[in-house]
Parts: structure tokens; sequence; C-alpha cells
């Protein structure tokens, strides 16, 4: 290779600026250097160079750039008069990019030609642009597929042009040399000087930089660094490192402002899921997001839809939810065939989902084939499952001395029938620990998944399969399972302007569940199980006397009652896409869902007391959820003077149909014939049914004006079957603007620092139709009713009003975006205010009206504002060693800011105005009375008595404990070490919850244990103590009752849990390229490995002690490419 | 460089045709009317008002439905006011059981907490639903054109009777209760609790217009007794004229129903609960599925013999059984258990059924009744020795002595009370009632509740009733 340097010293006589011959001169030079490398002109680049310093002149930074890279200066020495210095710090730095910075604000522009850079004054260029060509060429991925819509640019003039289907551009004009950018998002910007060689073709590499990284919004992708909205992306690495069948539980603490709560310890079971506070006043809905796999919504119809606390039972809607409460949709994914799961929080983002998408949106992205060599992968893991925490309970002798002293107290004899407990029915010699009889066992959970990718440039495939099983941790066997298989196709036609996409999965799951007897506040003494003949023990709870109090007692026969739900699971999309002229698109997705679950759960004669004379019963449940929705959409994009103009317009058509069955056989008289529906002597059914259609037409307009304003324009207008005549069509906007002003040119001094810096705002609606079918009519039905005298009997089941309409949410947002160093550090902070009026509510009717509720909109106003942090800390990134911190945090206020009529609401005695939601609205526990041993609670109106009063109106009960977290969200640590990666991953969160005492309030009653708190009790007067006197009495005004209504039973309920583990070692290729293995690594994956709370109780999060609490699980397995 | 290179196997002919179907297609969805779209079908397992009101058929069903909720409680399967809680409940309030289930222990001690669920939920909701379903029927028969007229008669006055019936027992638990007498939720939501003497001046009026409408036989049931008829709404109308102290009314409408010649005592007092015995006025039909019995039957009946009790009769009340009375002998069982015997109530013998060979339905209204009705009336209005006529007869019936012609009025009334305990003993919450009208209540129940006091003569409204409608006020002496 030729390498030459044309330097003239300052000082000689011919200033190439005075010379227009020398400058024709050096164009011919650069002429002639273009011709000599012409053919490698396209793969010279990639050269990085890392340089850091103060102050340096810019003839010191191309000297150490040509050191670093090899590269060549062609420049005349003159340029450096009026050159400031240059302070800054590479590292790994693109050269183009190293050159712009370099260069910026200096009134130089440079070109690079193979391996030379030209230096040249900007206005030599612009005076006098010299010869042009006309440039054409196509741009690539990194599989060899064009690249549609992927922005050229002149760098000197900001012209520019967007390439067709085929990934093909043609510039006129191009002066020679020029430098022409190359943009596309999710990919590296590439440069190219310009050339009279013929057509070119570009390859670009995806972005390593997270900011340019492909992230997937509404209706197409963007990047952080372009997007006006606030999306958080989680990808696929991050959601496999968790041993989770969920993969909603995978983004527990992952995205900032989205609380994910286990409601229970099943792995199937439903998953609270809250964005940014609650926003209805309404306790029965809950606030699950609208979730969109590969572009179809899962949509089902409510019709025994859950709860604010429990979340949505899922696609089980015939009120026969199992132990588990139901089944969270999302369990009939799985999460190894996810690519990416999106977070839309906004306006901005969601507005474009229009009435669905009031809670936020997820969207979830399965993984495609991408072009090569075909590749095979293996993955399998197992693990063990089991509980963490155990609550300490009175022993057996405890125990007793507290019933024998509460029977005391008051002033009783220990009865013969009732007390059975102490009055030797029951052995009183006996010691159970029945949170380890319960759920001390050891589950198994076990993961096989295997894949097949691979394809050309016209057509690419993935097939996966895969099988999950996580066994239970209850004494009684169980199991949820899953089996899975996906399929996705793309094909392209050769000219490229066609293209088909069908993406499927397949899903079968088992879950096989007994219901966790609600019993950890059993007697420490209470008899077995099961007898010596493994039958379950109701003779021995009744004791010598056979008491049938005793026997009624046994809370076990569940564990004889299987609960089986099968589902089968579909979920199918096909995008078709045709290029009707250059920048313009037409197509249409055609996506299909379906869902079949089936339950049984049977009660046989010998899961009941025999002394009963019982009989059998068996529950069958069916569901159905079928779901197509067609959107047709055209997308226009344009280069709109120096912005590059995206249009899209679509209409949306939906149609949901859920039926759900629910038959009740009883009377059995064998447990033989319990399977056989038709051999029941009464079967009693439940049926619900709900159709659901929905249409809309939507629009989006986004300008980007060098990337550096950005406009985002989004409407749309909904009709939803869900509202009466005239009621039906709401309309939904949203405006996003963003302003990169690291682009700006007086600032890019700083980028050496402030390597980016976004300020972005939004403001829209986006609205709720979330109400459940027909409501705006009465209904009457036969469901669940017995006939009567031979007549049918037809009950009324809905309350009609034809009168309610959309729900708005409006939200504004506001976020500042800062890359520091190079972006090695993100930082995001953004501010919303989301309000929410107009609320589409079940109404709280006195039933006294006949209903309890009505669906109605609610006057109330409720405000959810807060701030979001997330940052990103590359801290050390050597050849060898890396790591790097993520940190994000919530903090979300949420008011009712207003309610006309307050006091005359069903709301007067539960909320109170300007306080959040969650509230409780309580007295004020001023502790036990040392005189009296009796609770006290501040008499807040001095009236010398306690009044809890239900209506609002009397105010001792107007202290609130908030329930709502104050902030919470995660921090992660990734260390890799050559080939070793070890992730933590933390999440936090502050809050206050009940704590044991609500439900174990009443110390000394029969059969029901105690933690050892009540151990510090009251005894007699002068007593300073925690518990007040033991006593039998349930129900007792002013003490034991009052108790649990005020707030001396909640607690800081705040942890910290290391929620993921994951250590992960790649063998090095070297040792596998023998075996003809691409990779290979072994890996070891945990949850809930340390938990860090003051919370007295088995776990911070469910905060219950009836439900199986979350567990802890190691996992370890290998993982195969071939 | 292969950026033009094509491969053949698809090429897509980009024809003018296909871009214009394509775009037309897509305008046609984007402009075109979305009416269409959002429009559903009626649903499928539910039919609409209209409907339910469109034929005879339907509107009947919407009457059955409130016996059949009344009886098995409909979507809720469960013990309610209607199907045994009001003897239950009533009769530990009172001085009649005693609870050995200990499920029950807020109505053994009579401190009842405002947000307890049963009282909200099997009285207060259970009787408000119940009434919905009445007003409904009352409403839309009048706006219906498709419901013959003899069928709109009928159900009228079926709505009316069964409307009366529900409002009495609030009232008596309650006291002040919201007359709701429509179905209109947005009138109703925020009314406040109407004075006692107003809703007697409702149930009158329901219960006269039910006698007028309604045919004075079973033949719409085939004999059966499951459906009320006038005479059904004749007996009530006499038990509220008692209540209102219309002793004249009392009189008349209690001899109506004697003078009928439909019903009769019966000898065999182990039939008196059987279904459509000749003593009964009007039952609920027991369904033939669960236990294939009384609700109430299955409650208070023990598993077996020997097994720990359930309920038992208080000390009190089996010493108020005079020697020889048959009722003792037939209406009262025991269990033996850990050697000592626990008397219950044996009205209802069948714990658990037969399916298909349904022998005891429940009985709401019983012919003996009228009498102790009409001799209490007869007794205020001093036709002392026709009182005591009425009251023989019952005691007779149970093989117990006539009382003496001696007697005076006060005597006669006292004879009367205790005479309505023994023969209504835990039968829906009479001796309750009766403590509460006449005034004994406090006299009676001081000795054996610690902390009574006379604010429990009433049940507290219940606090989720409060707290959606803030115009309701709560009982004296609850939170």
């Amino acid at each position: 290779m030729l390498f030459f340097t044309i330097c003239r010293r300052p000082g000689t006589k011919n200033s190439i600026k005075a010379s227009p011959q020398l400058l024709r001169t050096m164009k011919l030079t650069t002429l002639f250097l273009i011709a000599v490398y012409m053919n490698a002109w396209a793969t010279g680049f990639g050269q990085k160079v890392t340089i850091s310093g103060k102050d340096l002149p810019l003839e010191k930074v191309f000297t150490i750039i040509k050191k670093q890279t090899g590269y060549v200066f062609f420049y005349d020495y003159s340029i450096f008069q009026g050159t400031k210095n240059v302070t800054v710090n590479f590292r790994n730095l693109e050269i183009e990019e190293a050159m712009i910075v370099c260069l910026q604000g200096q009134n130089l522009d440079f070109s690079i030609t193979n391996k030379t850079i030209s230096v040249v004054r900007k206005n030599e260029i612009l005076q006098d642009p010299g010869p042009t060509i006309e440039i054409k060429g196509v741009i690539l991925n990194e599989g060899g597929q064009p690249l549609e819509g992927a922005s050229v640019t002149i760098k000197q003039s900001n012209r520019s042009t967007l390439t067709n289907a085929k990934g093909e551009f043609t510039l006129n004009h191009v002066p020679v040399g020029g430098m022409l950018v190359i943009s596309y998002v999710g990919y590296v910007n590439k440069f190219l000087v310009a050339k009279d060689n013929g057509p070119v073709s570009i390859h670009l590499t995806p972005a390593v930089n997270q900011l340019d990284q492909a992230v997937v919004q509404a209706y197409g992708t963007t990047s952080q660094r372009l997007t006006t909205g606030n999306i958080v992306k989680v990808t696929s690495e991050e959601i496999q490192r968790q041993p989770v069948m969920n993969p909603l539980l995978a983004l527990q603490g992952k995205v900032t402002g989205l609380d994910v709560t286990m409601t229970n310890g099943y792995a199937s079971a439903p998953v609270k899921v809250e964005l940014r506070g609650r926003s209805s006043i309404n306790q029965f809905f809950h606030s699950d997001p609208l979730y969109i796999i590969d572009g179809v919504p899962l949509t089902f119809v409510g019709l025994n839809d859950g709860s604010y606390v429990g979340g949505s039972p899922g696609y089980i809607q015939n009120g026969l939810s199992g132990p588990a409460g139901g089944q969270s949709p999302l369990f009939n994914i799985n999460p190894s065939d996810i690519e990416s799961i999106e977070v839309l929080k906004d306006a901005d983002a969601t507005a474009i989902y229009g009435s669905r998408g009031a809670n936020g949106v997820i969207l979830i992205t399965t993984k495609k084939g991408k072009p090569g060599k075909s590749q095979f992968s293996l993955r399998a893991l197992e693990g063990v499952t089991h509980v963490t925490r155990y609550f300490s309970m009175l022993n057996t002798p405890q125990y007793l001395a507290m019933r024998k002293q509460a029977v005391l107290n008051d002033v009783k004899n220990i009865d013969p029938v009732a007390d059975y407990d102490i009055n030797e029915t029951w052995d009183t010699t006996r010691y159970t620990n029945w949170e380890k009889a319960l759920f001390g066992g050891t589950g198994r959970t076990t993961n096989v998944e295997a894949g097949l990718s691979g394809g050309n440039a016209q057509t690419t495939f993935r097939l996966s399969a895969g099988y999950n099983r996580t066994t239970n941790i209850m004494t009684t066997n169980g199991a949820d399972q899953r089996s899975s298989a996906s399929l996705s196709l793309t094909h392209k036609s050769a000219d490229q302007r066609f293209s088909a996409t069908l993406s499927t999965g397949y899903t079968i799951t088992k879950s096989d569940l007994a219901e966790l007897p609600g019993t950890v506040t059993l007697a420490p003494n209470a008899p077995a199980i099961y007898d010596s003949a493994g039958n379950l023990n109701f003779a021995g709870w009744g004791g010598s006397k056979n008491n049938s109090n005793a026997r009624g007692a046994f809370p076990f026969g569940v564990l004889k009652q299987q609960y089986v739900a099968k589902t089968n699971f579909i979920n199918s999309n096909l995008l078709l896409s045709y290029q009707i002229f250059k920048g313009l698109v037409v197509s249409s997705t055609f996506g299909y869902n379906n869902a079949l679950l089936s339950q049984s759960r049977l009660t046989p004669i010998s899961s009941k007391d025999p002394a009963s004379s019982p009989t059998g019963s068996a529950d069958w449940g069916n569901n159905t959820n079928a779901n197509w929705i067609i959107e047709p959409q055209l997308n226009y994009n344009t280069v709109l003077s120096k912005g590059k103009l995206s249009v899209l317009l679509g209409s949306s058509i939906q149609r949901t149909q859920t039926d759900a069955l629910r038959i009740n056989g009883s009377g059995y008289g064998s447990d033989d014939l319990l399977g056989t529906l038709s051999a029941a002597p009464t079967l009693t059914t439940y049926q619900y049914s709900g159709q659901y259609r929905y249409a809309a037409v939507f629009g989006r307009i986004t300008y980007n004006w060098e990337n550096k304003y950005l406009v985002n324009l989004n409407a749309r207008r909904d009709g939803s079957s869900r509202f009466g005549e005239g009621k039906q069509y709401g309309s939904f906007g949203s405006v996003g603007a963003a302003w990169i002003f690291t682009e700006e040119n007086w600032f890019k001094r700083f980028a050496h620092i402030l390597s980016f810096g976004k300020l972005r705002a939004s403001y829209g609606t986006t609205g709720s139709d979330a109400i459940g079918d027909y409501q705006y009519f009465t209904q009457y039905s036969s469901v669940g009713t017995y006939p009567y005298g031979g007549d049918q009997s037809l009950i009324p089941t809905v309350q009609g009003n034809p009168n309610f309409q959309w729900q708005v949410n409006k939200k504004l947002e506001a976020a500042l975006n800062l890359g520091f160093l190079g972006d090695r550090i993100n930082i995001q902070i953004a501010y919303y205010r989301d309000r929410c009026g107009n609320q589409l509510i079940d109404y709280p009717l006195p039933l006294f009206s006949g209903f309890p509720t009505v669906a109605a909109n609610s006057s109330a106003l409720v405000e959810n504002t807060g701030m979001e942090y997330t940052a990103s800390f590359k801290i050390m990134q050597l050849k060898k060693f890396s790591w790097s911190v993520d940190f994000n945090m919530a903090v979300n206020r949420n008011k009712l800011v207003s309610y006309p009529d307050f006091n005359l609401s069903p709301y007067a005695g539960t909320l109170v105005i300007g306080k959040p939601l969650n509230i409780q609205r309580l007295l004020h526990y001023t502790g036990v009375d040392p005189l009296t041993g009796a609770y006290t609670f501040y008499d807040k109106d001095h009236n010398g008595q306690i009044t809890y009063d239900y209506t609002g109106l009397t105010p001792d009960d107007t202290y609130s404990v908030d329930l709502s977290p104050k902030f919470f969200g995660g921090v992660g640590f990734n260390f890799n070490y050559q080939s070793l990666h070890l992730s933590l991953f933390f999440n936090y969160k502050k809050q206050t919850g009940l704590n044991a005492m609500k439900s174990l309030r009443y110390p000394g009653t029969i059969n029901a244990n105690q933690p050892v708190d009540v151990l510090d009790h009251w005894r007699t007067p002068g007593d300073v103590a925690r518990f007040s006197a033991f006593t039998t009495k349930r129900f007792v005004q002013n003490n034991n009752y009052f108790s649990s209504q005020s707030d001396g039973v909640y607690t800081d309920a705040s942890f910290i849990r290391l929620s993921n583990v994951s250590l992960s070692y790649n063998f090095p290729s070297s040792l596998l390229g023998k075996a003809k293995i691409q990779s290979c690594s072994v890996f070891l994956n945990a949850n809930n490995l340390l938990l860090i709370t003051n919370y007295k109780g088995i776990d911070p999060e469910t905060q219950n002690f009836s439900g199986l609490p979350p567990t802890r699980t190691i996992v370890g397995g290998l993982s195969f490419n071939f | 460089m292969e950026f033009n290179t094509t491969y053949k196997l698809f090429t897509w002919k980009c024809q003018p045709g296909i871009k214009c179907i394509a775009l037309t297609l897509l305008l046609t969805v984007v402009l075109g009317s979305c009416n269409k779209m959002v429009q559903i079908p009626q649903p499928i397992n539910t039919i609409t008002l209209a409907k339910t009101f469109a034929n005879d058929a339907n509107a009947t069903s919407a009457i059955t439905a409130i016996y059949s909720d009344m009886s098995f409680g409909g979507n809720a399967a469960s013990i309610r006011f209607s199907n045994g809680l009001t003897s239950l409940c009533a009769g530990l309030y009172a001085d009649e059981l005693i609870d050995y289930t200990y499920a029950y222990p807020q109505f053994q001690s009579s401190v009842i907490l405002p947000d307890d669920v049963n009282v909200s939920g099997a009285f207060w909701n259970a009787a408000y639903y119940d009434i919905y379903m009445a007003n409904a029927v009352i409403e839309n028969l009048q706006a219906s054109t498709k419901v013959s007229a003899a069928t709109k008669k009928q159900l009228t006055g079926e709505a009316k009777f069964l409307r009366a019936f529900c409002y009495f027992y609030l009232v008596n638990l309650f006291g002040d209760v919201p007359l709701v007498t429509i179905t209109d939720w947005n009138k109703i939501k925020l009314m406040s609790r109407s004075p006692a003497t107003d809703i007697y001046k409702q149930m009158v009026e329901d219960l006269q217009d039910a006698q007028n409408l309604l045919p004075g036989d079973y033949a719409i049931t085939n004999g059966e007794k499951i459906r009320a008829n006038s005479w059904a709404a004749t007996a009530l109308l006499a038990r509220v004229y008692l209540f209102q102290k219309n002793w004249s009314g009392a009189e008349d409408q209690a001899s109506a129903v004697i003078n009928s010649g439909k019903f009769n005592l019966l000898t065999d007092l182990a039939g008196v609960f059987q279904m459509n015995s000749d003593e009964t006025i009007l039952q609920l039909q027991t369904i033939d599925a669960g236990y294939y019995a009384t609700e109430e039957g299955n409650n208070f009946i023990p598993d077996d013999p020997n097994s720990s009790p359930r309920f038992s009769l208080t000390d009190q009340l089996l010493a108020d059984f005079e020697p020889g009375d048959q009722r003792r002998l037939t209406w009262v069982d025991s269990t033996n258990f850990d050697g000592t015997y626990y008397y219950y109530p044996g009205k209802y013998k069948v714990k658990i059924g037969t399916p298909g060979s349904i022998s005891e339905y429940y009985t709401l209204l019983r012919y003996s009744e009228q009498f102790l009705i009409r001799a209490e009336a007869r007794a205020q209005l001093n036709k002392l020795d026709q009182a005591l006529l009425d009251v023989d007869t019952i005691r007779s019936r149970a093989l117990l002595p006539v009382l003496p012609a001696s007697l005076n009025q006060s005597d006669i009334l006292t004879a009367i009370a205790k005479e309505r305990r023994i023969e209504f003993f835990a039968e829906w919450g009479h001796r309750w009632f009766d403590l509460k009208r006449t005034g004994q209540a406090g006299n009676v129940l001081t000795p054996l509740k610690s902390g009574w006091t006379s604010n429990a003569e009433l049940w507290p409204i219940p606090v989720s009733e409060r707290v959606r409608d803030p115009n309701l006020t709560q009982n004296n002496g609850y939170f």
C-alpha cells in the first residue's frame, strides 16, 4: 500500500487558501486516490480510536489517530489557523465519529477515502462544490437483507433520501469526496465517501450502544435515542436468566414504574401488574396493562374478572378459579421464546392503542429467525424450589397456656364440646409445626428447550419447542407444566416489495394443584393429617369422644380435592406487506388467538367426614376465548426538507368471544363415578358468555429533523361494543416532542463529556372500556338457579345503565435523557402526571337496591404523579473484564383530587379527598392500657368514645395508612470476566403492609395459633405489653375488633430482595470447534436468594397467611448452539 | 455485489389493479361506517328485560325465581333468612337455642357488630334481593302488553305478597328500613330509612291487593302449597294487623282463614311439616339437590344420635313445656353426647334426604298461627270466651287440658304468649318478635345475657350499606 502525507509547513509562501490552482491539484489528487483505492473503500471502516486529553492541539490528535489506525492524513497546514484545541475522551470510538467530534465548530470538514483522511476548510467545499456525481447503492443488514427506509444523507448539505424496499437508494449531485451518512434505527451509522465507481453495497451492523438498539414500539420500531415517548425494553437475556415460568415475573424490578407483584406461590398464579399507580377508584377492577403478543392483543371478556388486589384470573372466567386464584394469561408464553418485552408508559407511546392503553401497554415480541447458517440450539436446566422463611408460632405448651388463660380471663370453664383443643379431645402433648408440615416440601423445576433457526435473504425461519415443569412445595403433590412450540417464518419476494411474516406459538399447559389449607394457624397440638392407614384423619380429630366440633374443624379435606386445569393456547399473527412505490407500504396484520381451558375439581367422598354421610361432588369448567384482529395499515416514509417524515394510517377490527361454562355435579354415591358427568344425580350449570367487538381508525405522524428535533402525533377514534347506543365512539390522541440538544452544533464542544442529551415531553389521552359486556341493559338469566314447581327460574343478573361512556385518562410526561462519556453512563429522569376522570367503574350500590353494583361513570378525578429514575453505568470495560450497573427507581404519588358530592358517594367512608386511593381509614392505635389491659385508640373528636363511622361523618377513623408503595425499583450488577458472566439483580420496595396480627387478631380463641409475639401480653394492672389479655371472645367491641380497624395492624413491609443471581460460563470456541459446537455454556440461576426486611410474617410481598408464599428456586443448566 | 440479482422463486407482479384493490380495501375500512363493526348479537346466556316480560312463561319464571331464591339461595346456595336462618339466629338471639357449633356467637350473646356478614348477607341482602325481583315483576308487568291479563293478575298478586313477606322480617329485625318499591337504581341509591309504620302500611296495601288478585286454591301448582294464594295473603295480613295492634283487623283476617274450610289442624304432629300437609298455608318447595331436605332440618339435626349437638333448646324453653305436651314428644329430639342429653328442635325430621323422594317442605305459614292470632286479638278486644276457645283448640291438639274459664284478660294474654312460645318454638323467630312487640324482651333477656341493653332489640344496619348509602342512619347503640 502506498502511504504518503502532503504537508505544508505554515509560513511557506504558498498558502493553499490563496491558490485556486493548488486547490484544484489537491482535488485531482483526491480523485487520484479514490481511483487507486476504489475497490476497498467499503471495507476499510470500523477502525477504533482511543484518545483522552485536555486542550490537545488538533494536529496532535490527528497524529494520535494516525498512529492508532494507520490512516493517513491529507491536509494543508493552513487549515490549523484559527482552530481550537480539543478536549476529548474517546474509548473505542469509530474513527469517523472521532473526526466529527474533533472538527465540531472548527469550520473544517473531512472525508475519508480508504485509509486517507482529507481535511479541508468547510467553505471551500461549499464555495466550490466541484464535480458532482450520482451515487447508487443498496443498504443491507448484517444478514444481507435489504433495509427499507434507511436514510442516506449528504453530510455537507444535509440533503437525504430513503432506501426503497430493496434497500436501494439513488442520490444526485453528490460532490465527489463528500461524506454520506447512512442511518437506520437499531444500527450503527455508516459513513461513506462519495466516489464515482458504480453502485455500492453497505452492510450495517446492529447497534451495540443501548441508545441505538432497536426498541419495539406501537406498529413499528424506534430507538431510545429517537423515541419521543417512554418505552422500556427488557431483553431476552434478562428474561432467560430468571428461573421463572411466567415471563411477567421476570419483569419484577426491571421496568421503572411497573409494579409486578406475585399473588401467591403457585407458578401459574395470576400476577398483579400495575403501571404508575392505581387509577381506578374501583376495587373490582384489576390494573393489568394491555398485553400484545406479536401484534395480537390478549383480550378476554371479563365475566368473573378478578379484582384490584388479586389481579386478573386470566382466561378462567367461569368462577372456578382453583387454588391459584386463576391462571396468569402470560403463563402460556414460554419466556425463552421471547425476543424482547417492551413496556409503553406515556401517552405518546400508548395513545395509538386508544381506548385500551389507559393502564399502559406491554408488547411481547417473540424470537425470529436470522439469515445465515442454520443454528440448532439446546438448553436444559434442572433445579429445586422451596420456601425461605417461616414465621415463629407458639409451641404446644405455650399455646395451651394461652388458651387456658383466655378461658380463665373470660370467667368460664373449659367447655367439654367447644374447647376441643384443650379439653383432652385432642392429645395435648402433640406438636406439629404446621408451616413445615404443609409447605415445607421441596419442589423441582425442569426445563428443556430446543430451537432451530436460519434462512437466507429471502426466507428466514425459527422453530422451537420447550417443556417446563415446576412441582409444588406443598406436601401433597402437584405441578405446573407447560409444553410449547413456536414457529416464525418470513418470506420476501425477490424484488423485496412483498413480504409475509407468520409468527405462531402453541402452548399446552397443565396445572395440577391442591388448595393449601389455610392452617398455618392450626393449634400445634392438632392431630395428624392422615391416620395410620393413610386416610384423612377425621376420627382422630374427633378424639375418643367423637366430638363433631373437632371433626368439623378438620381442614385437610381439600388435600384430596385435586384441581386440574389444562390450557391449549395458540397465538398467531400473519403480516403481509407490499410496497406500492418507494416510501409507501400497504400492510395488514391478521391475528388470531384462542385459549381453550378446561378444569376439573373433584371432591370425593373420601375427602369428607364419613360421619356426615357425605356424597361426592365434582366441578368441571370450560373456558374458550377466541380473538381475532385485522389491522390494515398504510405507511408512508419520505424526506421532507431536512427531516424524515413518517405517516402511518391504519385501522383495527377486533372480535372477541369468551364462553365459560361451569358444571357442578353433586350427590355422587361412589367415588368411582366421580369423573363421570352423566352419573351425577344433580347437575347445576353456570354459563357465562361475552362478546366484544371493537373497531378503530388511527394515524400517526412522525417528523425527525436531522435527528435533532422530533415530533410525533397520534390520533385514534375507537368504537366499542361495550357501550350503549350513541355512546360507542371515543377519540383519543397525543402529541410528543423531543429535542436532542447534543446534536446542536453549539453543543458539540461538550460532546466529550455529555455525549447524548435529550429533552422530551408528551401529552395525550388514552381511555378504557373495561367494564364488561352488555352492561348497558338489564338482563335475566337462569344460570345457577333451580327450577321451582316445575317452572324455570329467571333471576336478574345485570342492572342495566344505558348512559355510561368512555373513560378518559390524560397523561403528561416530561423527561431528560443524558448520556455521558461516550454513553458509558446513561440516565433518564422522567416526570409524569396521569389524571383519570370520568372513571368507568362498577359503581357500588346499596344492596337494598337489589344489586351490589352498576356500570357507571364516576365523577372522581384521580391523579398519579411521579418521578422515574433510570441509570446505567458501564463502570469498567477492559478487554477481559467488564462491570456494569443498572439502576431504576420509581416514586409515585397517588391522590383523589376531587369528587363532587363526595359525602353522598359510596366512598365517603373509605376514601379521603386529597389522599391516595390505597389508603385504609383507621383508628389510631395508642397501645394497651396498663390498667385494664384493653387496646386503646385515640379519641380524635374528644367525645369520650371511639367511633368507627363508616360513612365518614365522625372523625375518629380518619387516620390513613397508604398501602401503595412509596418507591420501588431494582439494581442490577453485571460482571464479565472473559467467558465467565455473573449478574446479580436486586429489587426493592418501600411500603406499608398488613402485619400478621390482622389475620391473627384474637389471641386466645379456639384452634388459632399465634405468633410468639403474643407472649408479650397484658396480665395484671401495671403491665406494659404489646397485646391485650387473652380472650376466647372474638366479638369484643373497642378491643379486638377495633384493633383490627386501627393502624396498629399495619407495619413496615419494605424489602430488598436479591431476586436473581445468574452465573454462566461460555466454553472457549477453541475447545468447541472440534466438536462442531458453535457455543456452549453452563449456567446457574437462582431467584429469591436473600431477603432483607423488617417485616413480621412470611413474606412482605404476599402478606398473607393463607396462600402459598413465594419460593426460592435454584437451577443449573447447559446450553448449546450448533 | 449482488443487490441486483433476483431470485426467481417468487415474483410479485405489481399490477395497478392490485394496488387499487388494496387501497380501496383500506379506505373502505378507514372511512366506512364502523357502526356495524361494534354491534354485538344478543347475549347467549342471558335474556333482556324486555324478553323476560314478553310472554307468560318467562314472566312466570321471574316469579318462581323468587321462591327458588328463598328456598335454596339461587346462585349462592346458602342458609338465609327465608329457609332457616331466621329460626336459628332469632332463636339464639332470644332465649330458645344454644349454639354448640360456635359459629354464631354474636347471636348467642346478642352482641352483633355492624359488619356482621350473616346479618348483611343472609338477612338484609337476601331479603332485598327478593324485594327487587318482586318490584321488577310488578313494574314490568304493568308495562308489558304481551303477558296475558290472567297471568298478570296472578303474578302481580304473588309479587306483592312476597314483597310484604320480606318487609315483615326486615322491619321486625332492623326497625326502620328503606322502603323500596321501584327498581330504578338512580332513584334508590341514596334513600333514607322509612318509619316502620310506613313499611307496615305498604305491607297492608300489598296484602290487600294480593287477596284481590290471587285465587283461593292451589290449582296453578296442581295442589302443591308452594306458591302464595289469597289465603296466604290473608294469613299474613292477620299477622301484620296483630303486629300493628289492629285487633279487629287481625280477628277478621284470621277468622276468614279459619272459616275457609281449606285447612286442618293435624292430630298427628309428626305430619305437620310434611310437604303440602293440611295444616300448612304456604311452603317452600325443597329442591331435589344438595341435602334433599330443608336447610333448617339439615342445620338443626346432628350427625347421629350420639354425636355432639349442633343447637340445643335452652333449659328455660324446655321447662316451659307442660307435662304431656305432645309437641315436646314429637317436635323435640335429642342426642346423647359424652353422657349428656342435648335437646334440639325436631320439627323437621330429615337431615339428608333421598334424591327423588323429598318428604318435607319448608313451612312459611301455618294454620295453627291463625288460631293464636285470633285468640290474642279477641283477648285484646275483651272477647275472652272466644279467645279461650281458640287457645284451647291449639292446646287440645297437643293433648293438653283446656284453660280454666276463670282467667282474666291479662292471664289469657299471658297464656296465649306461652302457647305461642311452645307452638312456634325455634320457628321463624316468632318468640323473638313476640318478646319485642309485647315489651317483654328486656325482662326476659336481661337475666340471661350479660350486657343486654334495650338497643339490642334492633339489629345493626349493615355497615356495607351505610358505606354505599351515607343517608342510611344506624340504629342506636351501634357504630
